[in-house]
């Protein structure tokens, strides 16, 4: 069968006035119909940029140059903007991530979809309002005469990509780029979507897959091309690739994928002081327009004991940040109360409490929007420094115990890459030797080997200082990595709770159960060969 | 129901504010009341002299005039000139569609130029951008009456493509030109900022892959996300528009309700110089509550008080 998308030796470069970078360096592949290739990478791989080029959408500034590059028999190389639009959208469609933003907030669903419809009179303007319910519902959009009328605000993530999925499939496209099509979606949803993509692979689609989540390539990928730094740097069958994996990179992307690791066991566990203990924790919020409230937080009790981590796994709206916010007494419970070091702490004066603060810290998912933009590193560790009063360590040996340059110190937060900016923001937070942290979902924002590192160091730092955290996540692989005991919670309940091992292994409670169903999985690692690595690009025929 | 409410008794505020300050800087200037009836150049007695003044009520302490003033106005009784011997509301009556055929006129020009200047700039290579944003700048920048000279100075009495004086369409242009700029200056830029945001947003790239052109991306999607700042911004300058016209006017040599407010202000004419601060301050107000119904039509999200979902309950995952 012959390829319907041909690229080889794909490179494009920027230019950004005096420096030129080199994002795509020499890449090839080819992709059949009803094939699914993934290419997989970090950030900073070309990966993405990749995909933006194969759509004529690499960027101002950019220039992509390739020996051949034939989507469906039409060379892509020489084409001017008016020929690239009469493609995209009919035969390359693209599924961007479900972001708020990736569809247009202020129009209908159904004008979104609609639009490749109308561009390219792929049906007659009469029947494009029926093509477009039957391609929502095609797309598992439930109520889809309904949802025509909705703006994107008013549809959850999951069904926002469904509808992305929708529109980029409207004119029946050749091929179809799924950039990261299942980040930032809860994992049940994810397993749906992943279901769907599959089930269009099947009708005959060719499909590039875009992603950095190696287990969402497994489920979906036939091949698989390893992208670094702009190159290629291994390829091959998705089985064989992630089953033996032969350049080295490939195997620290593996072995970074959370879940495998254990945390330090923690010797006489019970006979810790407790640190944090909340009971009956009740919050309401109530629904903007209607008369409803919503119980984010419902009845629940937790403790914390000093050098342990517990757990906190759910979805999207399951409660888990307003809990984050309640033991922090960034919010006041409407039921239910919180001691922190055996004291009172949810019921304190404000004036009193701000004392305490520094006994409990939190390190969020996005560490940047909590620095003051205009301050160096330096500054904000120094800050943090003379809060606690604390004479006997300086701001480099900060940067140090999280594993920084202490000549970072002068830098500005936002000059720092994502993984620099959770250890500045790690450092902070032990500045002022906190008995415990909440850790937010902090590394859910970066790079599978930088995660791996953030949470080695959270480890290090528990070991050495005794710290309890409570640890926030929607990973399940995370969880487990770091979490003596867990809580799973859905709609503002927990649902299960118990040593991280039982509940995870043997979950009592379906919703536990359907949780660990969904998350997709790598396939079994043979022992490495340690083979020769294979540079040759597919055979195009 | 509650919000419109607020809204009135917000614009019932800004006007008694306007009235009360001019108020109180008409009578506590300098300059005898008297004196500004009767005329400079007229002799009269003592007599002549207090008649006039009860007749006006000028002996009267301040906070009664001030308040009879307030009464007459709720009866919509704006008094009567002194210099003009004729109720201030037929003087204003006269002189306003002049001034609103300007206004109008001016608003429609700097819509356009708005519109056009923004769309065929924005994303563009710097050498066409750099001189038509240096346009933009000095068009803001220049005092509104040079700027009024010279246009009259160059496309009338240089080109003659437009009269300088008269009443015909034609006459209008230049005028109308010289009000619209500085607005179409501020506004433009505005614009081009707010779709130069929504060109970098993630729905734009979406739209292109579905094969939109550039030219469609920014109409049908780009130009309603950058439309809400440059709304908010027009209500505000159609104030300073109004102040415009006093100058514009002048220069121009058209009739009126800027050139009336200017005599009236020279000529200490209190009646007259309130009852136009009244109806500015009436047609500021009106048309910001005008302006902000164009909010939740520009970006749904803001009609939150509309009706619920046709499907109540329907909240399905994925």
């Amino acid at each position: 069968m012959s390829a319907v998308l041909t690229v080889r030796d794909l490179t494009v470069s920027f230019d950004s006035g005096r420096r030129r970078v080199d994002a795509v360096r020499g890449v090839s592949f080819a992709l059949e119909a009803g094939r699914c290739l993934a290419i997989v990478g970090e950030s900073g791989s070309g990966k993405s940029v990749t995909a933006r080029a194969l759509l004529g959408l690499a960027g101002d500034g950019s220039t992509v140059r390739a020996s051949t590059m034939e989507l469906d028999g039409t060379d892509l190389t020489r084409l001017r903007p008016r020929q690239w639009q009469r493609l995209r959208g009919r035969v390359i469609g693209l599924i961007p991530q479900a972001a708020l933003v990736a569809l247009d907030p202020l129009r209908t669903v159904g004008r979104e979809v609609a639009e490749p419809l109308r561009l390219h009179r792929t049906v007659p303007a009469s029947g494009v309002g029926d093509r477009v319910i039957g391609l929502l519902g095609a797309a598992g959009v439930p109520a889809p005469d309904v949802r025509v009328r909705q703006r994107p605000g008013e549809l959850s993530g999951g069904l926002r990509q469904r509808v992305l999925i929708a529109s980029a499939i409207a004119c029946d496209p050749r091929v179809v780029i799924a950039d990261e099509p299942t980040t930032a979606l809860d994992v049940t949803v994810q397993a749906q979507i992943l279901e769907l993509l599959a089930g269009l692979r099947r009708t005959g689609t060719a499909m590039l897959l875009i992603s950095h989540d190696l287990a969402v390539v497994a489920r979906l990928a036939d091949e698989v091309v390893v992208m670094r730094g702009g190159r290629v740097v291994e390829r091959g069958p998705t089985r064989r690739v992630l089953g033996t994996p032969e350049h080295e990179y490939t195997r620290m992307l593996l072995d970074a994928v959370p879940g495998a690791g254990r945390p330090p066991p923690l010797p006489d566990a019970a006979a810790r002081p407790v640190v944090l203990r909340a009971e009956g924790l009740v919050k309401t919020y109530r629904l903007p327009g209607r008369d409803g409230s919503l119980r984010a937080v419902d009845d629940v009790s937790l403790t914390l004991r000093a050098g342990e981590t517990l757990g906190v796994v759910g979805e999207s709206g399951s409660g888990k940040s307003t809990l984050a916010r309640l033991v922090t007494a960034m919010t006041a419970p409407d039921a239910g109360r919180v001691e922190l070091l055996g004291g009172r702490w949810h019921d304190l004066g404000e004036r009193e409490r701000r004392g305490r603060r520094r006994e409990i810290q939190t390190v969020y998912q996005d560490p940047l929007s909590s620095f003051d933009p205009r301050h160096t590193v330096g500054r904000i560790l120094r800050h943090a420094l003379e809060a606690a009063g604390d004479r006997s360590r300086t701001v480099g040996d900060l940067l140090e115990l999280v594993g920084l340059d202490p000549e970072l110190s002068r830098r500005h937060p936002s000059r720092l890459s994502g993984g620099q900016q959770q250890r500045v923001a790690i450092a902070r937070a032990v500045a002022v030797r906190p008995r415990v942290v909440v850790c937010d979902e902090p590394v859910s924002a970066l790079d599978v080997s930088v995660a791996a590192q953030v949470l080695r160091l959270l480890t290090d730092l528990q070991r050495e200082h005794g710290l309890a955290y409570l640890f926030i996540s929607h990973h399940l692989g995370v969880i487990r990595e770091m979490s003596h005991r867990v809580l799973v919670m859905k709609d503002g309940r927990v649902v299960e709770s118990g040593a991280t091992d039982e509940v995870l292994d043997a979950p009592r409670h379906p919703y536990t159960a359907s949780l660990l169903a969904s998350l997709p999985a790598l396939p079994p690692r043979e022992p490495s060969t340690g083979g020769v690595r294979s540079a040759q690009p597919l055979s195009t025929s | 129901m509650r919000r419109a409410s607020a809204r009135l008794g917000h614009a019932l505020l800004v006007l008694w504010g306007a009235l009360t300050l001019t108020f109180l800087a008409l009578h506590l200037g300098r300059g005898s009341v008297v004196d500004a009836i009767v005329g400079n150049n007229t002799q009269v007695t003592d007599e002549v002299r207090d008649r006039i003044a009860r007749e006006h009520g000028l002996g009267e302490p301040l906070w009664w005039q001030y308040l009879s003033y307030l009464g007459r106005l709720l009866r919509a009784d704006l008094g009567t000139s002194y210099q003009l011997n004729m109720p201030v509301r037929d003087a204003i009556a006269a002189q306003l569609p002049p001034t609103l055929q300007l206004m109008g006129a001016a608003t429609g020009i700097a819509v356009l130029t708005t519109l056009a200047v923004a769309v065929a700039t924005t994303r563009r290579p710097s050498w066409i951008r750099g001189p038509v944003t240096l346009l933009e700048v000095a068009g803001v920048a220049l005092p509104q009456f040079w700027l009024a000279i010279l246009l009259l100075t160059v496309f009338s009495f240089g080109l003659h493509w437009f009269p300088a004086f008269g009443d015909g369409p034609a006459s209008l242009v230049l005028p109308a030109v010289a009000l619209a700029v500085p607005m179409a200056g501020v506004l433009s830029q505005i614009l081009r900022d707010g779709l130069e945001r929504a060109l970098e947003q993630p729905f734009a790239t979406t739209a292109r892959a579905r094969g939109q052109g550039e030219r469609g991306v920014l109409l049908r999607h780009a130009l309603r996300h950058a439309l809400p700042p440059v709304v908010t911004l027009f209500g505000l300058l159609l104030g300073g528009m109004i102040g415009g016209t006093v100058v514009v006017e002048r220069v121009f040599s058209r009739p009126g309700v800027g050139v009336l407010l200017l005599n009236a202000v020279t000529g200490k004419d209190i009646p007259v110089v309130l009852g136009v601060v009244a109806l500015t301050a009436a047609g500021y107000v009106t048309l910001n509550a005008l302006v902000d119904l164009l909010y939740p039509v520009l970006d749904p999200r803001l009609r939150a008080a509309g009706p619920a979902p046709a499907v109540p309950g329907l909240r399905v995952e994925g």
